[in-house]
């Protein structure tokens, strides 16, 4: 029987996990940007539980920085970007709904089938945080691929980093203060860029649609 | 073990208390609903009333229907009943918990939906024929996924009895809870709202035919056949929502026949089922009712968060 904590945490991932498949079934975007907060609050908890269980102080820290950069900051951020481009609805994307959902349950067995191997060596342990980090990893990934608004895909980008960020906290208690930290600033920055980059594109092509990029005149 | 003479008392106490209770569920979730809308809403007695009123009248039939639309409410009602035992509701090992499993259940509510949907194409109505097409599509949807979904209840226990699952569930203490029993319990949600005909699959208290799918298969009803119709659907929701409690938070549930625990398990249940009653209230009113064929992207969610705890459970969870 596992202990309370290690339950916790599994809830927490089990969460972020939800809240990853959830982004793939919204075709508003708003309510895609409150999932990605949401997943990343599970995703703080996670750490918070980590920290708290293996007494590790530092990743607190990185527990408070994801909350105020990923669950405040970054879906303020995307908002504002929103409504300055006047997007709502994801529309024409490259997979269905249905297409989507499903494909985010192959990833969450191909994640199992490849590092379920490597997981009893997590220095966390719970048996599905691995697992359940590089499918959300995947996702995001997916997100990026399968979505035409650039905002979109800009969002996957960042569930893959959410992803990311649980598997260095599963396998050694976070990848260093500082390159955490440099993480971070590099979101940040992403999102500044992005936004540029999208108005800029709204301005040329009158859409965010990435497909408008492939064809040579404006 | 428990005599029969007893398990029949507990079957006793286990209808009066369901089919007592449906209509104050349904009452819940309405004056839920009304509040959030700033409205004070009708009294929780209001569905008592209205059952009782409906009771009172006479059922007017049309000249083109046949005996299928008569004994429709009574078949459609008595596999409600059916259903009602195969739930653990207070105590444990269930009372007649040998009639069948979950896989019954499912069985049951399918028979329940099927002598409805028929009966409304019996008039000839076109929105009961309507109502019918939209309720049967929606159920071919959900009925395989809700066999999914208890799957991925039963995993853990080894069982598709609800009660084996309960009782598991009550051994285990916290143990019970885990990754996978939360995504069944997302998955079941999403499905009660299909098979409830609630927001934002179907909307209970619409008026416009044109939307309507379960309201448009029971137009043609009248009188005490309406009344059984209504009171059915409460029943449907009391079976539904007290599975979902008995396998997600089974605890409270009693083993023993002691006045004094079967007491404090009958006002755990209580109060269980009117906090997932106005649960659901706060759900539908935070939801606008989709377009039908959204309906579809709700299974195949819930599909997949049923085989992803199922999978969790054999090639995750078991590996540690």
């Amino acid at each position: 029987m596992t202990d309370l904590g290690t339950l916790a945490l599994d809830l927490a991932a089990a969460v972020a996990l939800v809240a990853a498949w959830l982004c793939l079934v919204h075709t508003r975007i708003a309510a895609l940007v409150s999932t990605y907060a949401v997943q990343s609050a599970a995703i703080a908890v996670a750490a918070g539980l980590v920290a708290y269980l293996y007494q590790a102080p530092d990743i607190y820290v990185l527990a408070g920085m994801v909350v105020a950069l990923n669950v405040v900051v970054l879906p303020w951020y995307l908002t504002t970007v929103l409504r300055s481009l006047g997007v709502t609805r994801m529309v024409n994307m490259y997979a269905s709904v249905r297409t989507s959902a499903l494909a985010g349950l192959g990833l969450l067995l191909l994640a199992a089938a490849v590092v379920g191997p490597v997981a009893p060596y997590a220095a966390v342990a719970s048996a599905g945080l691995l697992p359940i980090s590089t499918a959300i990893l995947l996702i995001g990934f997916f997100l990026l691929i399968s979505r035409r608004k650039a905002i979109v895909q800009v969002i996957g980008l960042l569930v893959m980093n959410n992803g990311i960020f649980l598997a260095g906290i599963a396998l050694t208690y976070g990848t260093g203060f500082v390159v955490e930290l440099g993480l971070a600033a590099n979101l940040l920055v992403l999102a500044i860029v992005a936004r540029i980059f999208l108005n800029r594109m709204k301005d040329t092509f009158d859409t965010v649609d990435a497909d408008a990029l492939r064809s040579l005149e404006g | 073990m428990t005599s029969s003479l007893e398990a029949i008392a507990l079957l006793a106490v286990e209808y009066l208390l369901v089919l007592g209770l449906a209509p104050i569920l349904l009452g819940i979730i309405r004056r839920v609903k009304a509040r959030s809308q700033r409205r004070e809403g009708p009294s929780l007695l209001q569905p008592y009333r209205d059952l009782a009123k409906l009771w009172r009248k006479e059922s007017v039939y049309s000249d083109t229907s046949s005996w299928v639309t008569r004994a429709a409410p009574w078949v459609s009602f008595a596999a409600l009943l059916a259903a009602i035992p195969l739930v653990p509701w207070f105590v444990l090992p269930t009372p007649f918990s040998g009639a069948g499993d979950l896989i019954v259940l499912v069985g049951l509510l399918a028979l329940s939906r099927f002598v409805i949907a028929l009966a409304a194409l019996d008039a000839g109505s076109t929105f009961g024929g309507m109502g019918s097409s939209r309720e049967m599509w929606m159920g071919s949807l959900s009925e395989p996924i809700f066999l999914l979904v208890i799957f991925a209840f039963g995993a853990p226990a080894g069982s598709t009895q609800a009660g084996t699952i309960a009782a598991h569930g009550v051994a285990a203490g916290w143990g019970y809870v885990s990754a996978p029993l939360l995504l069944a319990v997302v998955a079941y949600v999403g499905l009660l709202l299909v098979e409830t005909g609630r927001l934002p699959v179907d909307n209970p208290s619409t008026h416009l035919e044109l939307t309507m799918v379960h309201e448009a298969m029971v137009l043609e009803y009248s009188g005490r056949d309406l009344a059984l119709i209504e009171w059915g659907q409460g029943v449907k929701l009391a079976v539904l929502t007290g599975l979902l409690i008995a396998l997600a938070v089974p605890w409270g549930i009693s083993s023993s026949l002691g006045i004094a625990v079967i007491a404090l398990a009958l006002a755990l249940l209580v109060a269980k089922l009117a906090g997932a009653s106005a649960l659901i209230g706060g759900l539908e009113s935070r939801i606008a009712k989709w377009r039908l064929f959204r309906v579809a992207d709700l299974t195949t969610f819930a599909a997949v968060l049923a085989l992803g705890a199922i999978a969790f459970h054999y090639l995750i969870a078991a590996g540690a």
